[in-house]
């Protein structure tokens, strides 16, 4: 019996239709790679998801467990008249398995509820005096000998931020986050909102 | 062997069309890396992706006069073989906090850049190496050194980061109303020393 052929069953789009399948993947696929790459290495150098922590709750990040104490308002001679000193105070318990000198790479800073940012105080330019350790990982002790956290012992230490006037400190979040190569998730950052 | 048709030739022409037109239309290395550049202009406050400022205006002088380098020594005078250049200003970060530099592009394209915090050595003044965060804006000036004649035209551009693949960002360029005026004009503008001291 003979049948008549439907008019675009031989078309050229019909017959090529594997390899034009294949060259749209093969072009997503190029597209998506290098942006892909593009993203992971701006992401090691700039935390851009955030791990929300409750209040008064500790979460696991970066071989070890964090947990927020407080925020705190510090009177410090000389500062700016337009800016006031929070000092935040943290709690870290590292895992068996985690480097106190690896944390010392932790980086802090404080966030309000549009986005905007303040750095931690690393270089001491605010001049203000600790009283805990202010690394992640290691610190100063008596006799100005170098101490460092221990794995499942708490180790308290304690950043500063200067910020502006006029904002609630218990509206800000402080952050944490660990921008080196092989940190691990890429990208994500502690964000912790403060106890009542 | 069979010929292509008309219609896959016409295929492949159209690709190549679209190829050079691509290839012409791309930017070129300089292009790509160039920062976003908002234009704006005196008195004015300019906002960029993630910093605003105020130029208040610009100062022409022939020497500083700055402290001693302690409480006790005498004060020093900055001269320079050109003219020096205060740009006053107001900086602000809008997201987060970071450092700002400036520089002056003249007319014909040449670059100078602003000096570091240590000519002049003027704490609270010079604007160089100070970061500016989110509401706490820095007041001040960028001091430059450049040829008299240069001035005519001269935009100043203050960027965020340090213009290099890694940190380029965003970048404001104010056009400093010297273009209608005459090198001559602007000598007679120039003052022998301005006291820096606080």
């Amino acid at each position: 019996m003979n049948t008549i052929p439907r008019a675009n069953e031989n078309s050229w789009w019909r017959r090529q239709r594997l390899w034009l399948l294949g060259a749209l993947l093969l072009g997503a696929w190029a597209l998506l790679m290098p942006y892909r790459e593009a993203w992971q290495g701006y992401a090691r150098t700039h935390p851009m998801q955030a791990i929300d922590v409750a209040a008064g709750k500790s979460v696991a990040y970066e071989h070890a467990q964090w947990r927020l104490l407080n925020v705190t308002e510090r009177d410090v001679p000389g500062q700016r008249e337009d800016a006031m000193v929070l000092v935040a105070r943290f709690e870290l318990v590292m895992d068996a398995d985690a480097e106190a000198t690896r944390l010392d790479r932790c980086r802090g800073r404080i966030s309000d509820a549009s986005g905007r940012v303040w750095s931690n105080d690393s270089f001491g330019l605010l001049a203000v005096k600790h009283t805990l350790p202010a690394s992640c990982g290691s610190g100063l002790g008596a006799d100005f000998k170098t101490i460092q956290a221990q794995p499942g012992k708490p180790w308290l230490f304690e950043q500063v931020y200067q910020v502006p006037r006029g904002i609630d400190p218990k509206t800000l979040r402080p952050e944490i986050f660990l921008a080196w190569p092989e940190y691990e998730p890429v990208g994500r950052y502690l964000r912790f909102s403060q106890p009542e | 062997m069979r010929w292509p048709g008309w219609r896959s030739l016409l295929w492949v022409t159209a690709g190549l069309i679209l190829i050079v037109a691509l290839r012409k239309g791309e930017l070129d290395y300089a292009g790509k890396l160039a920062p976003l550049a908002t234009p704006g202009e005196l008195k004015q406050r300019i906002v960029a992706r993630n910093f605003a400022l105020t130029v208040d205006g610009f100062r022409l002088a022939h020497a500083y006069r700055i402290a001693g380098a302690d409480a006790q020594a005498a004060p020093r005078v900055l001269s320079t073989p050109g003219v020096w250049v205060s740009v006053v200003l107001k900086l602000e970060a809008l997201r987060e906090p970071g450092l700002l530099n400036a520089r002056i592009r003249t007319r014909d394209g040449s670059i100078y850049q602003a000096n570091g915090d240590a000519r002049p050595r003027a704490r609270g003044v010079n604007l160089s190496g100070v970061e500016v965060a989110p509401g706490l804006p820095a007041t001040g000036a960028f001091f430059f050194e450049m040829p008299p004649a240069e001035l005519p035209g001269a935009h100043l551009q203050v960027y965020w980061g340090g213009l290099t693949p890694t940190d380029m960002d965003s970048l404001i360029d104010v056009d400093l109303g010297t273009g209608a005026r005459s090198s001559d004009a602007l000598a007679a503008q120039t003052v022998a020393e301005i006291d820096l001291r606080p």
